[in-house]
């Protein structure tokens, strides 16, 4: 027995030793690939390592610049080259509008103008209120929110609000009746507003008071004598649009309203923060069916034929 | 605001406004235009309509100074009239330009009925009517024109292009959203 047991052993080894002499029908993985490598032929590519497997950088450079060139999100809007543009005198492009706009209503058509800023896309907005030399609209509907007892109310009530009050207010704007287009409020009620909870309905409107906007006040009644005539503007999308003027408007109203609008704007952007530079770029003159004119500042030009008095008719 | 370059070519397109019919000045004992015609324009309102929106524009780019007013009515029924104010000639020596605030008085006027005409029908009447004098277009304005439309021909090609490419674009998307079964056939 004793010289059975090595023989067996030796048996079995030399059974093993046999098939592992083709490779091909093994089913375990080897570690070297050498032999596998040879027994593909000699044409076949080799079986590289994921190491040797990296790519040569490519030499062809505009691909090279498509993989590495990542899209930035841009932060400031669009500027153009502004060196080629067509710009206008006031008097010929009143000229152009008045002719697009002939046969309207010259009451309903107005003059809009567009200013275009350098600017962010984040960041501080120009916004602001002014009152032109000679308004477009006059006629506003306000509500003044008060205490319905106190002096504030009556006076408001005199001086031509449409809706005076708190809860008559709240519960108003709550049920969706909002029969006015702009809202004040008296510093006194500024708590019982918050609570009331009509920022959902008139904020997204932009006529909830905030002492921001400069509508929560101490004394309503002054601030609606300012504010007849007066008209609000904003940047939009790095643009201040504003109705400058009804299409009746002679070119000398025109040109007083243009300078006064411009100037507050001006204003308007040296208040903004140092850190922030907001540039004025581009004054665009259109109609509210008319195209749009970029503007040079002057009020006459050297080809203009036409004179202000002719532009002043209906 | 829009791509300066897109502005720029609406601003080329303001050559219309001085190159057309309409593009005449009057004299200066026309005093006023008046139109009257009705909103719908199915029922021989469309020439007046055109008249307004193309000639019109251009009378009043060359006599900045005349008022010329529409007045639209909502009846279908309504006629079509255009009416022409005259001052009387030595009235009118004396005020050349005539402004708004100190119209000069009028001392007849024209009127004559536009519905059921073309465009340039109407036109041919109201120069008749006031001895329009008629602006040609200068050489280099009619070969502006030329380029205008030349451009316009090649972009209306160019969109119906890219049109189908879009649309073959737009199909294969389709069919390999299908293909993995997020689309159904029938959607």
């Amino acid at each position: 027995m004793a010289t059975a047991r090595p023989c067996l052993g030796h048996l079995s080894r030399t059974c093993l030793q046999l098939t592992r002499s083709t490779p091909t029908a093994l089913p375990i993985r080897l570690f070297s690939t050498s032999t596998a490598n040879a027994a593909r032929g000699k044409y076949t590519p080799p079986i590289v390592s994921k190491k040797e497997k990296v790519l040569p950088p490519s030499t062809n450079k505009y691909i090279k610049k498509a993989v590495v060139k990542k899209k930035k999100a841009r932060t400031t809007y669009k500027q153009y080259d502004l060196s080629k543009e067509e710009t206008f005198p006031l008097l010929d492009a009143m000229r152009i509008i008045r002719a697009w706009e002939v046969g309207q209503k010259p009451t309903s058509v107005k003059y809009e103008l567009a200013l275009k800023l350098k600017s962010q896309k984040n960041g501080p907005v120009v916004r602001n209120r002014l009152r032109l030399p000679h308004p477009v609209k006059t006629d506003f509907r306000v509500c003044v929110i008060c205490p319905p007892d106190s002096a504030y109310a009556e006076a408001a009530r005199a001086a031509g609000a449409v809706l005076v009050g708190e809860d008559d207010v709240f519960d108003a704007v709550k049920a969706g009746k909002i029969e006015f287009d702009r809202c004040l409020c008296q510093t006194d009620s500024l708590a019982k507003m918050n609570k009331s909870g009509i920022g959902r309905v008139l904020g997204p409107r932009g006529m909830m008071p905030s002492s921001k906007l400069g509508t929560v006040v101490v004394d309503p009644v002054k601030t609606m004598k300012d504010m007849v005539g007066a008209t609000e503007y904003r940047e939009r999308m790095g643009v201040v649009r504003m109705a400058i003027g009804q299409l009746a408007f002679t070119p000398e109203e025109m040109s007083s309203n243009l300078k006064a609008f411009i100037e507050a704007v001006k204003k308007d952007l040296s208040r903004i923060s140092d850190k922030i530079n907001k540039e004025l770029v581009e004054v665009v003159l259109s109609s509210t069916n008319g195209p749009g004119l970029p503007l040079n500042g002057a009020f006459k030009g050297t080809h203009t034929s036409v004179t202000s008095k002719e532009l002043s008719g209906p | 605001m829009v791509n300066i370059a897109q502005r720029m070519t609406r601003l080329k397109e303001l050559l219309r406004l001085k190159v057309g019919g309409g593009a005449a000045i009057l004299p200066p004992e026309v005093t006023r235009l008046h139109m009257d015609f009705v909103m719908t324009y199915d029922d021989g309102h469309k020439g007046p309509r055109n008249f307004w929106r193309n000639d019109l524009r251009r009378l009043k780019f060359y006599n900045p100074a005349i008022p010329m007013t529409v007045s639209r009515t909502e009846n279908p029924d309504d006629p079509a009239l255009m009416t022409i104010h005259f001052a009387s000639a030595s009235a009118a020596a004396s005020t050349p330009a005539t402004p708004s605030s100190s119209p000069a008085p009028t001392e007849r006027t024209e009127v004559f009925t536009i519905k059921s005409r073309k465009r340039y029908e109407i036109l041919e009447q109201l120069m008749t009517l006031t001895n329009a004098k008629k602006i040609e277009p200068t050489e280099q304005e009619l070969n502006e024109i030329r380029e205008l439309s030349a451009k316009r021909e090649q972009s209306a090609k160019d969109s119906a292009l890219s049109q189908k490419v879009n649309a073959r674009k737009k199909q294969e998307k389709r069919r390999m959203a299908i293909a993995r079964g997020e689309l159904t056939s029938a959607s």
